[in-house]
């Protein structure tokens, strides 16, 4: 097979950030090489007619556009009998039948984490139906579509796919699986049955041509953990023989916790390690409630204060007793765990308990009370004499950052509901109206990966410098770092090498000193300051933080900002060259109109603020959506927030940064014959 | 100071000679010839007369003219070489009174030389002088105009800063204000510092036609080249107080072929009447054929109050663009280094027309020594 070689993608700042937290960025070719095509003459490679997917899984997706916070769904496939050399493989073969929608499916094999897909627009993929006539598709945006009701087996040419990413120098000598993601911000309300999974060796069709079937369900189900499923449905996977089962219905009951505004003062955020570990590490976060001891042994649910700010991670939850846990661990999987969103009438399953923990994917970035039955949880460990439900000290979340890494949740009041839900009683156990920092740890086994637990304060949902918000601040991060032997901190660092450090700002207070130390992968370090926390900029001016530049010459980086807007559309938004900005310098007390030159520039010498407006940033040019127009518009936020650095132009040059947020006024020039009228900016700030 | 040695002198002699024809659009004054007889008494020197924008000596350019009219009388600054056949740069003066009559018109006295390089320092290679009235004290010495020009200390006219100097006549004696640049040469903060060119092409108002100094001017380096002002009170120059530096607005209608619109070597005039600052720029990008000076110049115009926001507002109105086919017989291929003639403080004051004053040269194509074929020409326009 020739592959012809006929464009070359450029490789686009900040691209590896949106697809992965580390991403080795690969060339990209597009092909049309294949010698298959719709003339195509082929025996069909598996059963056909009403038998064909007896035994195949159905997948029943997100209903509703940007369900959890525009998750990424995931179905991963297994191969029967574990990895497979598929280096001689010409044609992957997917038995697929599409039972609601038309989804734009990226898809493809599963190597050590790394994706061998259809990342490449333009390249040729084709479906083979039932019927033996074969359709051609064209990749459009990393994603094919095989149409409404399609019924039949994919083909794809192995020539047609690439790594989309490859961190392990995989080489498919040892694929493990067949898998599909798609977004909920474009596709929802669709249905796929996977069947058979299988691959040529050539030509499909052609004499010599072998066919190997890597997954087989023609003659009875497989067993559900053949498959993994990441979805916002948490009953997204259903087998034939699963058909039949009710559902318990959802509990019903007033929502039991503070909403609004103030609903998360106080509440703890656990930050999880932001990269994992080569083995097993469980971070834990313990609980203490408002009594010493509260009895459980009448209680229908456990009720905690919930919100997922970023990743999914699968959280154990448990109560404690001297030492006994009983936990969502402590039951067979497959036990319900609800949600109710606060501004909800009634609750949704959030997730069905699976290796023992609760992935609530679902109800990312959504305020609301995570409801777990108690019939859900049991004894997981602990003496006999200790397993007493009447005597619970701790709530205890725990979750191992082998698997889940770089979350943040929120955990807020606490409660327990006796009775039916509806007709029943609740009662509060962690009133969060105070501090009650001191009855949240954070621990791990491993001490030098290790989650971390801050607090929203009361008086800071909203802190403001004067006109300008503060959404983000050095304190709370810790020394972070991304090198060739590793990384540490809680910051994430990737694409090519950095650290963050914590210094002092020019009023004492924690600031971030940002340094690209290495060149690798794209050329840019990227260091992620803000993810899912949706921080509302909508209709101010501009962007608003302190800088400081300590190296000896002008640096420059950018902001790379996520906008999402009320429709649930998300684009990729940075600084251009050639708009002015305002710059405040501390020392010498003078404002300047300066340049992008190329991006956020900092002048060598420079200590003070920095006002960027929002007409100096446009939108990505890989990235769709979100129009300029609609950039910090109504309703709008910042659903990602990551300032990068050329590691080429401005290696081990360093500059610190404090105080991000948004400002209000756009200030005025002042100068011995010009009045700024009260707009300059130390008066804007407060500063004077 | 700077040498070149010139290959082909006498054909740039010819040139000059041409392109002076054309330019002041009358015919030179034949060169005296000696008379024998006895030694002048004292008295004033005869001065030769020149109706039209005076041209540049053979051997000679004229370039980056600022022209302003002060009670009826108009003073002409510009750059040109003090030695035929030389790139020793100097600052010249020549003022001009109106004659009526056929034939006659602004009447240009003789060349000033009033400011030239200072050897070792930081301006030993100098031009580009802009002028403006006002009020000035400096080493406890009133002075009543302040000029700006630009200067570097590098053979290769690179990592140009900007100086001050003052007068108590235009045509009298120049102090360069202390011994260091009002706006430095940064190599710190310039992409590509080596090759740069700096800070140049300065323009003065005189904002309070006071001591209230606005001094505009074009910050070139690897990212393009851009316009640039700073505010000083001139009150006290031995203690100036200085603003920081605001970036001009380049949106709206600028002419120009780059990806970011740049705004090279304007100068600039303020409207106080109507709140406005008028600037007339060289097109860019430049030709590749030398020489790499602008083909094009444009008169634009734009509201005060949009200089010092960052508010998106309609930036730059465009009010006529000239290039070759707008010269005599559309011969000039470059024209740049243009500046609005104004009043003594830079303004325009509600004026309903400019008189541009520009440069135009001739292609190394047509001859090595081109440089010395750089000469003033003029263009009127009408607003309405």
């Amino acid at each position: 097979m020739t592959k012809k070689k006929t464009q070359v993608l450029a490789l686009m700042l900040g691209a590896g950030i949106a697809l992965s937290g580390v991403c080795a960025a690969y060339p990209a070719v597009t092909v049309d090489g294949n010698a298959l095509d719709t003339t195509t003459q082929m025996t069909y490679p598996f059963e056909t007619g009403d038998d064909a997917f007896a035994y195949a899984p159905t997948f029943t997706m997100a209903t509703e556009a940007g369900a959890g916070n525009n998750k990424w769904e995931y179905i991963e496939v297994k191969f029967d009998g574990g990895a497979k050399d598929l280096r001689s493989a010409e044609y992957l073969a997917v038995q697929i039948r599409v039972d609601a929608g038309n989804p734009g499916l990226t898809l493809g094999l599963i190597q050590n984490g790394d994706r061998y897909n259809n990342c490449v627009d333009e390249n040729k993929f084709y479906f083979l139906s039932e019927n033996g006539t074969i359709s051609e598709m064209s990749c459009l945006y990393s994603a094919i579509n095989l149409g409404t009701g399609a019924c039949g087996t994919l083909l794809m040419p192995f020539a047609s796919m690439n790594w989309q990413w490859n961190n392990n120098q995989s080489d498919l000598s040892a694929a493990t699986a067949f898998y599909y993601t798609t977004c909920t911000q474009f596709n929802y309300d669709y249905a796929l049955t996977i069947g058979n999974v299988g691959y040529y060796d050539g030509e499909p069709g052609a004499s010599g041509t072998n066919f190997t079937t890597l997954v087989d369900c023609s003659e009875s189900e497989r067993s559900k953990d053949m498959y993994y499923v990441d979805s916002a449905n948490p009953d997204c996977m259903k087998m034939p023989s699963e058909s039949a089962v009710v559902e318990p219905e959802p509990p019903t009951m007033e929502y039991p916790f503070r909403a609004g505004e103030d609903a998360d003062t106080w509440a703890a955020v656990w930050q999880g390690p932001v990269v994992g570990d080569s083995s097993t590490n469980w971070q834990t976060l313990r609980v203490k409630f408002d009594q010493e001891t509260v009895d459980f042994s009448q209680a229908s649910y456990l009720v905690i204060q919930y919100y997922g700010a970023v990743g999914s991670p699968g959280i154990t939850f448990g109560l404690e007793n001297k030492g006994a846990r009983y936990s969502v661990a402590g039951v067979a999987d497959g036990k319900p765990v609800y949600f109710m969103g606060e501004t909800d009438s009634t609750s949704k399953k959030v997730a069905n308990v699976t290796y023992g923990a609760v992935t609530a994917g679902s109800a990312s970035g959504i305020m609301g009370a995570m409801i777990i039955p108690m019939d859900s949880m049991g004894w997981q460990f602990g003496a006999d004499e200790n397993r007493d439900l009447a005597a619970i000290d701790t709530l205890v979340l725990t979750t191992d950052s082998q698997y889940n890494y770089n979350y943040r949740i929120v955990i807020g009041e606490i409660g327990l509901y006796t009775g039916e839900a509806g007709s029943g009683t609740f009662t509060k156990l962690l009133d969060l109206s105070s501090d009650k920092s001191a009855k949240f740890t954070a621990t791990s086994d491993l001490e030098a990966n290790r989650g971390t637990v801050s607090f929203i304060e009361a008086d800071a949902v909203r802190e403001m410098m004067g006109d300008a918000t503060v959404d983000i601040k050095g304190e709370g991060k810790s020394n972070s770092s991304y090198s060739e032997t590793g990384v540490s901190g809680n910051v994430l660092i990737n694409g090519s090498y950095g650290s963050l450090s914590i210094v002092e700002d020019s009023y004492g207070e924690d600031a971030m000193q940002l340094t690209a130390t290495g060149i690798t992968g794209d050329g840019f370090t990227a260091f992620t300051l803000s993810d899912g926390e949706n921080i509302d900029w909508a209709n101010m001016k501009g962007v608003s933080f302190w800088a400081r530049n300590d190296s000896d010459v002008e640096v420059s980086f950018n902001f790379e900002i996520d906008c999402k807007v009320a429709s649930g559309a998300r684009s990729r938004f940075n600084i251009l060259q050639g708009n002015r900005y305002w710059l405040y310098d501390v020392n010498t007390g003078k404002t300047s109109i300066y340049m992008t030159r190329p991006t956020a520039t900092l002048p060598a010498g420079f200590e003070g603020w920095v006002r960027i407006p929002f007409s100096a940033f446009e939108r990505a040019s890989w990235s769709s959506g979100v129009a300029k127009e609609e950039f910090m518009s109504e309703g709008s936020v910042v659903a990602y927030l990551g300032i990068t650095v050329s590691a080429a132009n401005y290696l081990n040059q360093s500059f610190s940064i404090n105080n991000i947020g948004a400002y209000n006024t756009t200030p005025q020039f002042s100068s011995s014959f010009v009045n700024a009228d009260g707009k300059t900016i130390p008066e804007l700030l407060g500063l004077n | 100071m700077k040498k070149k040695n010139l290959i082909a002198i006498f054909g740039a002699l010819v040139m000059s000679a041409m392109v002076g024809t054309v330019a002041a659009c009358k015919e030179p004054e034949p060169t005296p010839e000696p008379t024998p007889g006895p030694t002048p008494g004292p008295g004033p020197n005869p001065v030769a007369t020149v109706y039209g924008l005076p041209e540049a000596d053979r051997g000679h350019y004229i370039n980056n003219a600022d022209l302003f009219e002060d009670n009826g009388t108009r003073w002409l600054f510009y750059t040109t070489n003090e030695t035929s056949g030389e790139e020793d740069n100097v600052i010249a003066v020549r003022s001009a009174t109106f004659e009526e009559g056929e034939d006659k018109g602004w009447a240009y006295g003789e060349e000033t030389i009033v400011l030239r390089g200072s050897e070792g320092a930081w301006d030993e290679y100098l031009g580009s002088a802009s002028v403006v009235k006002g009020a000035f004290e400096y080493g406890d010495t009133e002075y009543g105009w302040l000029m700006a020009y630009c200067g570097t200390s590098r053979a290769s006219e690179t990592q140009f800063s900007i100086g001050l100097a003052v007068a108590q006549s235009l045509d009298g004696e120049w102090t360069k204000v202390g011994t260091a640049p009002v706006v430095a040469f940064n190599e710190a903060n310039t992409g590509s510092a080596a090759t740069a060119v700096g800070n140049y092409a300065p323009s003065l108002v005189n904002y309070d036609k006071e001591s209230g100094i606005r001094l505009f001017y074009t910050f070139a380096d690897s990212y393009g080249h851009f316009a640039k002002f700073v505010d000083i009170d001139a009150s006290d120059l031995d203690a100036p107080v200085l603003s920081g530096e605001a970036m001009v607005p380049n949106n709206g209608e600028i002419a120009g072929g780059d990806t970011v619109a740049m705004f090279p070597n304007a100068d600039f005039a303020y409207d106080a009447a109507s709140d406005k600052f008028y600037a007339v720029k060289d097109y860019s990008p430049t030709p590749s054929q030398a020489p790499a000076f602008a083909r094009r110049i444009q008169l634009l115009s734009i509201a005060e109050s949009e200089l010092y926001t960052t508010d998106a507002g309609n930036g730059w109105t465009g009010i006529r663009t000239w290039d070759n086919t707008d010269t005599p017989d559309g011969m000039y291929e470059r024209l740049y280094g243009a500046c609005i003639v104004s009043d003594a403080y830079g303004h325009t004051d509600e004026a309903t027309g400019a008189e541009i004053v520009y440069n135009v040269c001739m292609l190394e194509a047509d001859t090595d020594d081109y440089l010395f074929t750089q000469n003033l020409m003029a263009f009127e326009v009408d607003y309405q």
